[in-house]
């Protein structure tokens, strides 16, 4: 919506009244009297209003007032204020400027000058705002980008391992499944919504570097020789040099959750995994997560040389430790997310 | 309308033709405000607040009534208030009783001329 209001708060009549007809041929005015005619106003319109000229002393609510209210609302990202004082020191003006507001007009008013300076911190916050939409609209661009990227890597590596459909899915949704169980019991830790989103899609990428193992290893229908299994192991390497030269992944965020994820999602909490033979805590959270998921869809999903288990079955072996070593903290999650672990597999399998 | 009205506030000191600019040259207007200023509420609660020397009121009202008077022009009040505010601020009240007598007088001249407007 274009911003078209200009509102005046000012007691006094004559103030107001040389102040509307300095603008009102190119926008619309309000008036407000008192402090809480301004603020009201301010609640009311906050839409339209293209800047606030504001009265420093006001019966009601003071003009100091009001701004702090203004700032501790957001309101001042998108509307400029301006203020209008009779006092003349030095002081005063800092003041005013300290408080922030964009510019500070003295009485008595001169005309012209009152205009071009109201009008240039319009033009100043209406070029702002519009830069700000033009951001948001970008990085909601970019992030789709991102995961579609992510998708299709993802889907690629899926159907080269033939394995059951939706398998990326289900690690993606498991994974936040557990992540959020696992903050909400941990207040400490503080992950934005925005990240868990990104540490999401970087699941889908955990196998990303069994692109580069061949066909007779990663497809092998039998046992795998030790050598063999050594080449599988490389997985978890080649998925990060794969990684560096997707350079479109120019999220750094993003990139450091796959890198994670993709180079240590085979770890284990008691330093037996690989590739690195990290300790504990030392493997990143999202890393451990995806780690114990991947182990849980593989144990419920049917394979050509497997049936699928029983869910109470899977978390029973993953918790008495017959599938690795997990933190104590995380099985913990498991098992009290169970439930919705299971009801997210059966809405994916639909 | 003739400019000839404003003549005797110009010989009292006062900002006509700056006065006028602000108002965007709309005489109508800007003696409606002239006339509204000589029955304004500050002045009698600013008289009030210095009988009784409560300085935080003297501020407020001498604060209101400069920036009035600043805006139509009235110049020699506009500073008089301007040094209450100023002394207010620097708690000298010696200072701004020393000023009272001249803003009685002059307050006394203009309103005089504003009613035979």
């Amino acid at each position: 919506m274009k911003r078209n209001l200009i509102l005046i708060a000012d007691d006094q009549e004559i103030n107001r009244a040389i102040l509307r007809q300095i603008f009102e041929s190119q926008y619309e005015i309000l008036e407000a009297k008192d402090g809480e005619e301004a603020w009201n106003a301010i609640k009311k319109e906050n839409e339209r209003i293209a800047i606030v000229l504001l009265d420093e002393v006001m019966p009601k609510r003071l003009g100091s007032e009001i701004l702090a209210d203004f700032f501790a609302m957001d309101f001042a990202k998108y509307i400029p204020i301006i203020l209008i004082t009779a006092f003349d020191s030095t002081e005063i003006e800092l003041k005013g400027f300290e408080s922030g507001v964009s510019d500070v007009i003295k009485k008595p008013f001169e005309p012209q000058v009152v205009f071009q300076r109201v009008l240039n911190v319009i033009e100043l916050y209406t070029y702002k705002n519009n830069l700000e939409e033009e951001i948001e609209r970008k990085t909601y661009k970019l992030r789709e980008t991102n995961e579609n990227i992510i998708d299709a890597l993802s889907t690629v590596v899926e159907f080269r391992n033939l394995e059951s459909g939706n398998h990326i899915h289900r690690i993606k949704s498991f994974t936040k499944v557990m992540l959020l169980r696992y903050l909400e019991r941990h207040p400490d830790i503080y992950i934005s919504s925005e990240q868990v989103e990104k540490i999401c899609n970087a699941a889908m990428m955990h196998d990303l570097g069994k692109i580069a193992i061949p066909d007779a290893i990663l497809l092998k229908p039998g046992r795998l020789t030790e050598k063999e299994f050594d080449i599988i192991k490389t997985h978890c390497n080649k998925g990060c040099e794969i990684l560096d030269k997707v350079s479109f992944l120019d999220d750094k965020e993003l990139y450091d959750y796959c890198h994670d994820i993709c180079k240590w999602h085979h770890e284990r909490f008691d330093g037996k995994g690989y590739p690195d033979g990290l300790i504990g805590n030392a493997i990143p959270l999202w890393a451990q997560i995806v780690s114990i998921v991947d182990v849980y869809d593989a144990l419920v999903s049917e394979r050509c040389y497997k049936k699928a288990l029983p869910p109470e079955e899977a978390i029973k072996m993953i918790t008495e430790g017959q599938c690795g070593t997990f933190s104590p903290e995380l099985l913990s999650v498991m098992l009290k997310a169970q439930g919705l672990l299971n009801q997210t597999r059966l809405a994916l399998s639909k | 309308m003739s400019l000839e009205k404003f003549d005797p506030l110009k010989k009292a000191g006062a900002d006509i033709s700056g006065s006028l600019a602000r108002f965007c040259q709309n005489e109508e207007m800007y003696l409606k405000f002239l006339k509204m200023f000589s029955a304004n509420e500050e002045m009698p609660l600013l008289q009030i607040a210095l009988k009784e020397e409560n300085l935080q009121d003297i501020i407020t009202y001498a604060h209101t009534l400069k920036g009035v008077s600043g805006n139509l022009g009235l110049t020699p009040l506009f500073e008089l208030y301007s040094s209450i505010v100023n002394s207010g601020r620097a708690n000298d009240l010696t200072k701004i009783k020393e000023i009272e007598p001249q803003l009685t007088a002059r307050y006394k001249e203009f309103d005089k001329i504003l009613k035979q407007l």
